[in-house]
């Protein structure tokens, strides 16, 4: 092992790595969710840096999508909120659906995402297809990402201060 | 030169075709070779040959199989056989036991994990809770430091658990605890425990107990088997698992539910329904474990005699063991209205989605007499697990909200821990550290994340955590070492750290299989570390 490694910062071996990613998604539990939505993303190609040829990890929007379910469902808040926004633009091979869209942004706001609770609160803003707007709501979850210090939220409050004035 | 090869094609000597068919034709060969060449998964999944997924057609049997292999996957780690080079600081007194590694060659990289479904010599754990009458009179002659039931215990275990390691933990001195009856519904919430209230059915023990409803998969099996396991048995090789295996009788009583057209789907528990739309993809380990299956049962003889309890019966628990139905999910924060868990649950039917923390809620209560009560670390370390995820998430939310409003008011007040979530971590920690005082690797490890982070009350001490992280690698629990490499490279010994990345690699740690190649090798970004 110790000799495919480069030296530290150096990308070294990029099949032998996709092929551990691999194994690390399928085995991916409670403790240790990371490994499936890293190769999930390495999957949809979602990585600027990483140039993985297409001869060693072919682009699949399915299984791409199939890993990052199996990461959000082992908890892991990066992945909801992917899922998330995945349903609210219907990318990643996903339909447009808002209440799944809200489900995971619900999830992964309980878990302190700040952009799933800025999520949630462009949902309770307009509202959706199984649920009303709720304006109270939507304050609260972009105060609080604000408060996290997302940059968005705190437009979105200046917006709203601004509206009161 | 055209001529001169034409002439020389025509003389015979070497019959090259012209020129221009020869590129077509190399050309053509590159395409065919193109598009019969297996994509780079598909290559590498051929390649290796461990690789045996199972593809089943039959749905039912798929749905046993990924359940047994769920299951199993929760086992215990065997042992494993190398020596850890670090230097160790010191040994703990007596409450750490590491089990005697099994002599033998250690088995090459990926042979290691394929004898990871095999239990290993089965360690004899006793059932909670470690209350002192309880124990004290029941068994008079124990030591005072493992005064909770180590003469249960075999140390060193007996050659002959070694070399069968299906052989099941005898029981016969455990008591039935009564079976609580699973929550068929999440529509009737809060789930009633019948069984933590009533302090005459601790003390009856009625046998047979009455049967519970079993889930829809499993037959249903006389609870005599409590008292004692059949021998093991060699398994039958008979391709139908659903005849000849028999139901599970010690594992946790799941939540039956239809599989996956509903939200709050057992995330443990629920089959992988990718495997077959996905070809030679697979999202699950690429390199399964072979299933162990439990012997079937025999007929075994029973006494008919009342099992007899000696000493008091358990205390009951103080807390609450469900949350009251008209109170909120959790205390509304100070400044803001509270906020309820976002969607209605049981609109349409959406695919595979994680339970909401309030199906969370629903399933670790229901759980709870059964994880608690039990001997079997199996069911009680993944139970426990799952309630450190769930009230770790819960208490930082409720946190995060208290800070929020006491940083507008000026202050840092905290209100103190709700109820309901305190009492979930206190059996969660009673668990734990029961189970690590008896030497379980993963429980251990559980408590050593615990000093590493300083939840649970614990007090954030590192010292600790590599001291527990060392006593769980001893024992062969292989996500110890991403922990250590960890807890290196933090410090900046990246040396060190990689070293023991390494070595949870050849084990096929899942955390180290992914921190080697995503922070060093592809310079993904750390921040999902």
């Amino acid at each position: 092992m110790m000799k495919l490694m480069g030296q530290k910062g150096v990308p070294a071996n990029i099949p032998e790595g996709v092929r551990l990613l691999h194994q690390s998604a399928g085995r991916a539990d409670l403790d240790a969710p990371q490994g499936a939505f890293v190769f999930a993303l390495l999957l949809a190609g979602e990585f600027n840096g990483v140039n993985v040829p297409e001869q060693i990890l072919p682009h699949d929007e399915r299984a791409a999508r199939r890993m990052l379910e199996k990461a959000a469902s082992l908890g892991f808040s990066h992945a909801q909120q992917k899922l998330g926004s995945a349903y609210e633009n219907a990318t990643w091979g996903v339909e447009y659906d808002p209440l799944m869209s809200l489900h995971y942004y619900t999830l992964a706001a309980k878990q302190g995402d700040q952009e799933a609770m800025m999520g949630l609160s462009k949902w309770y803003l307009c509202g959706g297809e199984g649920f009303s707007p709720n304006e109270e709501k939507a304050y609260i979850y972009a105060e609080r990402a604000a408060k996290m210090g997302l940059p968005q939220a705190e437009f979105a409050m200046g917006i709203s201060f601004a509206r009161l004035c | 030169m055209y001529q001169k090869e034409d002439a020389k094609s025509a003389s015979g000597a070497p019959q090259l075709p012209p020129l221009e068919l020869q590129r077509r034709k190399t050309d053509d060969s590159i395409a065919d070779s193109l598009y019969s060449q297996p994509s780079g998964v598909e290559q590498y999944l051929k390649d290796d040959i461990f690789n045996t997924t199972i593809q089943n057609e039959n749905p039912a049997q798929q749905f046993q199989d990924s359940r047994q292999t769920n299951v199993d996957n929760t086992r215990f780690t065997p042992p494993s056989q190398f020596k850890p080079t670090q230097p160790q600081m010191r040994t703990e007194p007596s409450n750490y036991q590491s089990t005697p590694p099994p002599q033998g060659r250690s088995p090459p990289r990926d042979q290691a994990y394929s004898t990871y479904g095999a239990p290993p010599a089965q360690q004899q754990y006793s059932a909670l809770p470690p209350q002192a009458p309880f124990t004290q009179e029941a068994r008079p002659n124990s030591r005072p430091n493992s005064a909770q039931g180590r003469s249960h215990q075999q140390y060193p275990p007996p050659p002959t658990q070694v070399n069968h390691p299906t052989q099941p933990p005898q029981q016969s001195k455990q008591p039935t605890y009564p079976q609580q009856q699973p929550v068929q519904n999440t529509q009737t919430y809060p789930p009633q425990n019948q069984a933590r209230v009533n302090s005459e059915s601790r003390e009856r023990y009625s046998y047979p107990p009455q049967q519970p409803p079993q889930p829809a998969m499993r037959q249903p099996q006389p609870q005599q088997q409590a008292t004692a396991r059949p021998p093991p048995q060699p398994r039958p090789m008979s391709q139908d698992m659903s005849k000849v295996r028999p139901p599970p009788r010690d594992r946790p009583q799941f939540i039956t539910r239809p599989s996956e057209d509903r939200i709050g789907t057992d995330i443990l528990d629920m089959p992988d329904p990718f495997i077959p739309s996905l070809g030679s993809l697979s999202l699950n380990d690429p390199y399964p474990p072979p299933q162990s299956i439990p012997p079937p049962p025999t007929q075994i003889p029973v006494s008919k005699a009342p099992i007899k309890i000696v000493g008091a019966p358990l205390p009951l628990a103080t807390y609450p063991t469900s949350r009251p139905a008209d109170a909120p999910a959790m205390q509304a924060p100070i400044s803001s209205p509270p906020i309820s868990s976002g969607p209605p649950k049981n609109i349409g039917s959406p695919p595979r989605a994680p339970p909401l923390t309030d199906d969370w809620e629903v399933e670790i209560t229901s759980q709870r007499d059964n994880a608690t009560g039990t001997s079997d670390p199996n069911i009680a370390l993944p139970w426990a697990e799952k309630v450190y995820m769930f009230v770790s998430i819960s208490l930082d939310d409720f946190y995060r909200d208290q800070d929020i409003a006491a940083a507008d008011a000026g202050g840092t007040a905290r209100a103190s821990t709700p109820p309901f979530e305190r009492g979930l971590r206190d059996d969660c920690v009673r668990i734990v550290e029961r189970f690590a005082k008896q030497g379980h690797p993963k429980a251990i490890y559980m408590r050593g994340i615990w000093f590493e982070y300083g939840d649970f009350k614990y007090p954030n001490d590192r010292t600790e955590a590599y001291r527990a992280y060392q006593a769980a690698l001893k024992q062969g629990f292989a996500r110890a070492e991403y922990r250590l490499g960890k807890m290196y490279e933090d410090v900046g010994d990246i040396k060190r750290g990689i070293h023991h990345y390494d070595r949870g690699v050849s084990q096929g740690d899942s955390a180290a299989l992914y921190v080697l190649p995503a922070h060093f090798w592809l310079l993904i970004s750390r921040e999902w570390a």
